[in-house]
């Protein structure tokens, strides 16, 4: 097995609120291999994004660290930090809020470019914005344009543009299909699987559907209430989920496909609340089918069922 | 990519190849709105009245130098506005007190504009303890009537020209510091503002390559409707003598000095009251036309 | 038997800034009571413009119905007067939006909110009467009565979604119109709100058109389905036709391509390339022609018509003499 080149241990974001803290993000251990995808699944509100900004260190956490190549990026003076964000970047969601309305495309793609100094002249940099628009499918006809005049796909792919920019080796990507139809949803994955392939590219894919998250990773964290419940493989999750809310996400997607039992599904009730001075023990407990007195009271830890397959249940 | 050629071929959308295309939709959109257009029209005939005033008139001869012998003339072919009670040309008089109120008006935003930004900036972006401190003080100077405040500053430091703009920037840059923060505020919260801090962008080139840009609209209307009020309150301050000396061509003090003869001469009243409706009126349209032209939701 | 809805040959346009955007371009469609239909198709396809044009809600100033009948119950609404669509709507035919945050009053009780459509469309219903109805209706989607005095803030994402779905079904309408209705919940509560729906479906006999981009839901809820492109339906059939039939429209190929699959393991997904076009420029002949990997010279000059054999039907050049000559 070769080296994680991001992990994170005993990772904590708690947020401040007039109720209380916040648990947002709370002790997550992860580990991402070069070149491999890590999906985070879980509901709105679960930590997923709050984890991924802390992880590019664009919130500090509160507790843990984040080891990008072996070194704590949370403990990076500012100088060296600036230097260390070329490695990391991320894609977001929303097409719209994620590009500057008053720059043309060139000079959003420029922009990391020249912020960095990583080349100088006019003629290069230009270049450079004309060679990533092609690597992510964009005519270089659009150079000038403005992003409110281009639609969604074309604008994730500028989004994507971007964060290639910089050659990292890292990126974070934050829904970034939520927001398109489904084709050309599609067209986007492919297009981040390609750039993965060719420049051995290492992702954290934050996602709310579980057929994308199973397309693009190779293991998948399921989060509830800022915690992890259960991570595993892609296909040892899909086969044998153990955690009774993973079994819950999986059982609730809708299958574009004709079954004899359809409208029986197993559900779960409640809806999730936010992780507010929790108490110790399965968040989960009070919407779990299964609880039982020995759920609730003090933590449960993770627990390794099957070679890389980690589940925090008592069951 | 698999098939390149689609790029070309589908996308019937019409796409910008200039680079200033957004000016060009913001002045189409503006030059749609006929109010605006006249009140632009206006702005543009005062500015070459009051640049060209020594066209017209001679500055010490027509209106500086007393002449009593043509002391309180009607209007006529040889004085357009007649003359004041120290014989000097009311229409001279006119144009070099607009040449006043134009260059204090525009000096006056250009300073509250640039400590409003700063300050409004600053609290809007960095938020928190600093952004308190810094709108507590600004509620403070907000909560005196600004011609209240201009007139006590004016008190305090003697009249002149400096003092008078002074004065007005200290009362309106509370104004445009929380509208600069309230428009950061908005756009602080975008997803593109952190994908800067994801590639390094230091805090001051975020605020002003990033931010800024986007929150020019509601300055610049901010702008220009306080222009329309700045002339106003010079005009104030002239006419109760906080002003400029009362030698010196001013709208307000003409006012000022013209109220004892308005029963029989009431031109004297009437010229320069028509310039400072003229010049505030063409500020706020041009305002209220440029919020509108600047708005992208009322595009149509 | 007569149908619920019956719609014939439906023009939509709006009228923009000089461009004349063409939304819908002769949509048919009919639908029987207790059926659910799934409308389905991309952002820009013209299913939320049919689904307003349904309620006669499209907006006064743009928008308006060129052409078509869309006869409810046997009468052509697109003749009804405001007044009698003020009647129509919530009585005979309501609406569900997509997002439940911006649907419901925030300062209204939603109690209030439920029943005041009561009391708009039963004026002989005392206040007693329409409380006793309130408490009914929320119990029937699975809200506590309790709850009904406080404010649409207080309540969650999927609580509030179903308040607004107690709301459409107030007054028990014969045609519910859903435009996505889940889309902006997680998929847990999704679940739960589409079981929802199935159930009172089954209980109201209410006949439901489902706006969705996501097939999933499509196969799980929907007795028909229709597929939209560019303003015109390209597919119509049972779901079974859709899901389990071997000649799909390529467009519906594409549609499919598009989805990962969760049991098979496939490297790439197979998408149409390209976007939809601008429904104020729409391309000669077929409207899918130049995304359409199967497309001829004839595709790009002369527009197909919809070919049906039983209840399946394509919009398609290459069904015209039939299915076998497809592959």
């Amino acid at each position: 097995m070769s080296v994680p080149i991001v992990e994170t241990k005993n990772l904590k974001k708690y947020f401040r609120t007039s109720r209380g803290d916040l648990h947002a993000v709370d002790d997550i251990h992860l580990s991402i291999e070069k070149g491999k995808t890590l999906g985070v699944v879980g509901e709105s509100g679960c930590g997923k994004s709050t984890l991924g900004r802390v992880i590019l260190r664009l919130l500090e956490p509160t507790e843990g660290e984040v080891l990008f190549e072996g070194q704590d990026i949370c403990r990076l003076p500012a100088r060296q930090m600036e230097k260390m964000r070329r490695q990391l970047q991320i894609i977001f969601q929303d097409p719209f809020s994620s590009l500057n309305p008053r720059l043309s495309v060139s000079d959003i793609i420029a922009d990391p470019i020249r912020t960095n100094k990583v080349l100088s002249h006019k003629q290069e940099i230009q270049e450079r914005v004309v060679e990533l628009m092609h690597t992510v499918g964009l005519s270089d006809r659009f150079i000038n344009a403005y992003p409110h005049e281009l639609d969604g796909g074309r604008r994730q792919r500028i989004g994507v543009a971007r964060a290639l920019a910089l050659d990292p080796q890292f990126i974070v990507c934050d829904e970034p299909v939520s927001a398109l139809d489904v084709s050309i949803q599609a067209q986007i994955l492919n297009l981040m699987m390609d750039l993965q392939e060719e420049r051995n590219l290492t992702y954290l894919f934050i996602t709310h559907d579980m057929s994308v998250v199973k397309h693009i990773s190779n293991q998948i964290m399921v989060m509830y209430m800022g915690q992890c419940v259960e991570v595993a493989p892609t296909d040892e999750l899909f086969q044998n989920p153990i955690h009774p809310y993973t079994q819950a996400l999986l059982s609730a997607i809708p299958v574009p496909k004709l079954r004899r039992d359809r409208g029986k599904r197993q559900l779960i009730r409640g809806e999730v609340t936010s992780p507010v001075n929790p108490k110790p023990g399965c968040r989960f407990a009070a919407r779990c089918p299964y609880a039982r007195p020995d759920c609730t009271g003090e933590a449960i830890p993770l627990t390794e069922r099957s070679p890389g397959h980690w589940v925090s249940c008592v069951l | 990519m698999k098939n390149p050629k689609v790029e070309n071929k589908a996308g019937a959308v019409a796409v910008s190849t200039k680079k200033n295309s957004q000016l060009a939709a913001i002045m189409k959109r503006y030059m749609k709105n006929k109010l605006a257009v006249f009140g632009l029209i206006l702005f543009l005939l005062l500015v070459v009245l009051a640049v060209g005033a020594d066209l017209f008139a001679d500055y010490e001869a027509d209106a500086i130098t007393q002449n009593m012998q043509n002391r309180l003339q009607p209007p006529s072919a040889e004085h357009l506005f007649g003359t004041d009670q120290y014989g000097r040309d009311v229409f001279a008089r006119v144009l070099f007190g607009g040449r006043i109120s134009l260059w204090v008006g525009t000096a006056t935003i250009l300073i509250s504009l640039a400590g409003g930004a700063l300050i409004g900036a600053t609290a809007g972006y960095y938020g928190g303890k600093i952004d308190n401190v810094l709108m507590r003080i600004m509620d403070v100077f907000l909560a005196i009537p600004s011609i209240l405040l201009a007139i006590s500053i004016v008190a305090a430091l003697g009249n002149g020209m400096m003092n008078l703009m002074i004065a007005l920037s200290v009362s309106s840059v509370p104004r445009f510091a929380r509208i600069v923060r309230s428009s950061i505020l908005t756009v602080k919260g975008q997803e593109f503002i952190e994908a800067a801090r994801a590639y390094g962008c230091r805090n001051g080139k975020i605020i002003v390559y990033h931010i800024l840009p986007n929150a020019i609209g509601p300055i610049i209307v901010q702008a220009t409707l306080s222009m329309a009020s700045t002339i106003l309150m010079i005009s104030s301050l002239s006419f109760v003598g906080l002003g400029l000396p009362s030698a010196i061509p001013e709208w307000g003090s003409m006012l000022s000095e013209a109220k004892e003869f308005m029963r029989y001469e009431p031109y004297l009243i009437t010229f320069p009251g028509i310039a400072i409706v003229l010049a505030v009126m063409a500020f706020n349209l041009i305002g209220d036309g440029l919020r509108d032209a600047l708005d992208p939701k009322l595009r149509n | 038997m007569e149908h619920l809805l019956e719609i014939k040959n439906l023009h939509v346009v709006y009228k923009g800034d000089g461009a004349l955007v063409r939304a819908v371009n002769g949509v048919d469609l009919t639908l029987d009571r207790g059926e659910t239909l799934g409308l389905v198709g991309e952002t820009g396809a013209g299913k939320t413009t049919t689904a307003l044009a349904i309620m006669r809600l499209l907006p006064e100033r743009t928008g308006s119905i060129q052409e078509g009948q869309i006869l409810l119950d046997g009468n052509d609404i697109t003749k009804a007067s405001d007044a009698d669509m003020r009647v129509l709507r919530g009585s005979l035919v309501s609406m569900i939006f997509q997002d439940p945050m911006t649907s419901l009053n925030p300062t209204i009780r939603v109690g209030e909110q439920v029943g005041e459509v009561l009391e708009l469309h039963h004026k002989d219903l005392g206040k007693e009467e329409i409380e006793k109805r309130v408490d009914e209706i929320f119990k029937l989607v699975g809200l506590p009565p309790e709850r009904k005095s406080e404010y649409p803030h207080q309540f969650s994402g999927g609580m509030r979604q179903r308040i607004v779905i107690a709301i459409a079904l107030a007054c028990q309408p014969q045609l519910l119109l859903a435009d996505e209705p889940t889309t902006a919940l997680d998929v847990t509560i999704q679940a739960q709100v589409l079981e929802l729906m199935q159930r009172l479906k089954e209980k109201l006999h209410t006949s439901t058109i489902l706006i969705t981009h996501d097939l999933g839901v499509v196969a799980e809820t929907c007795d028909k389905v229709a597929i939209m492109y560019a303003g015109e339906i390209i597919e119509i059939g049972t779901v079974e036709d859709i899901f389990e039939g071997r000649e799909h429209h390529p467009y519906t190929v594409g549609l499919f391509g598009s989805i990962p699959d969760l049991e098979k393991k496939e490297r790439r997904l197979h998408p149409i390339d390209g976007m939809m076009p601008d429904p104020a420029y729409l391309p000669e002949g077929c409207k899918f022609h130049d995304r359409c990997p199967k497309a001829t010279e004839r595709c790009s000059a002369q527009a197909p018509s919809m070919h049906m054999w039983e209840s399946h039907g394509i919009r398609c050049h290459l069904f015209e003499s039939g299915r076998e000559k497809t592959e």
